[in-house]
């Protein structure tokens, strides 16, 4: 492959990014070729040193923070003629609908996780409260009934301990929800990535 | 090397190329060839990402008729590189602990 063709299959696997991003990208890979060539490659060798231009290409696309990919994948191939913008008005009514119920599904699905997480704390917070009740009510009833008031303090411990591994509970389930929308927000970015042949 | 590893002490590794004086993105692959295995797709991110730091300063300066890109190390990245020295103790401890624990088995 020359360094034109590099290019220009680079710049083509790359069309969705922003236009100073893209010729940065370029810039810099062009410099490089011209340096390897100046060095003594061969125009050849220095582009095959570069590795796959596909591999190349999804990472610097994966690179990219998520706003900008999503504004370059809805941008028409050859800009917005006339004829693209006549069909995403008229297209309208299904693509506003389409996006508003995927947010919806999104946001309920968020929202439900992180009620449930929500509930686990407020579980462990109840316990907590009620557990040290029960401790103090104990160790002040030991003057009036001894086996009542070592009952109470048990129990009294019995659910501070239950509170701890709700508070685990919550805090592992909070774990995993961070997780798992770090790995939707790559996965949404992968989706949104075209993968050129 | 382990890459995780290897993702933090890159950064180090292209300011300490730096700290020899000016360089651009080709000269910077070659003087790191004998110290790491950096490949160009990866520098790339690098450079920008210490630039975005405030560790290196980038101007175009042209060379044979073209725009080359030459780096320069500012004091933040000075400072990244004696931070970097001072945490090596840290991880020396660290390597005698393991190295125990390995020849204890």
């Amino acid at each position: 492959m020359t360094k034109e063709i590099f290019l220009r299959e680079l710049r083509a696997r790359l069309y969705q990014l922003p236009e100073d991003e893209l010729g940065q990208q370029l810039a810099y890979y062009e410099e490089l070729l011209s340096d390897m060539i100046e060095d003594g490659m061969s125009e050849k060798a220095a582009v095959a040193k570069l590795g796959d231009i596909n591999l190349i290409a999804e990472e610097i696309l994966c690179s990219q923070p998520l706003p900008a990919l999503v504004k370059k994948r809805l941008r028409p191939r050859n800009g917005w003629t006339a004829a693209a913008v006549t069909l995403v008005v008229l297209g309208s009514p299904l693509w506003i609908a389409l996006l508003f119920a995927l947010t919806a599904t999104v946001a309920a699905f968020v929202i439900s996780i992180a009620a449930v997480i929500l509930s686990l704390f407020a579980v462990a917070a109840s316990l907590a409260i009620g557990g040290v009740f029960s401790v103090f009510r104990g160790f002040t009833l030991f003057a009036v009934s001894g086996s009542y008031a070592v009952f109470c303090v048990g129990v009294g411990l019995l659910v501070l301990g239950l509170t701890c591994l709700s508070i685990l509970a919550a805090k592992y389930s909070a774990v995993g929800l961070y997780r798992g929308l770090r790995w939707l927000y790559r996965k949404a970015k992968s989706l949104l990535i075209v993968k050129e042949n | 090397m382990n890459t995780q590893l290897k993702k933090g002490i890159l950064d180090v590794c292209v300011l300490a190329v730096l700290n020899h004086g000016e360089s651009y993105g080709y000269k910077i692959l070659k003087d790191s060839a004998d110290l790491i295995d950096l490949s160009e797709s990866t520098l790339y991110p690098i450079l920008r990402r210490l630039e975005a730091g405030n560790c290196l300063t980038v101007r175009s300066v042209e060379h044979e008729g073209r725009l080359r890109k030459m780096y320069t190390i500012t004091d933040e990245g000075k400072a990244q590189l004696t931070d970097f020295l001072s945490d090596w103790s840290e991880v020396e401890r660290i390597y005698s602990y393991i190295k125990e624990s390995v020849e204890f088995d």
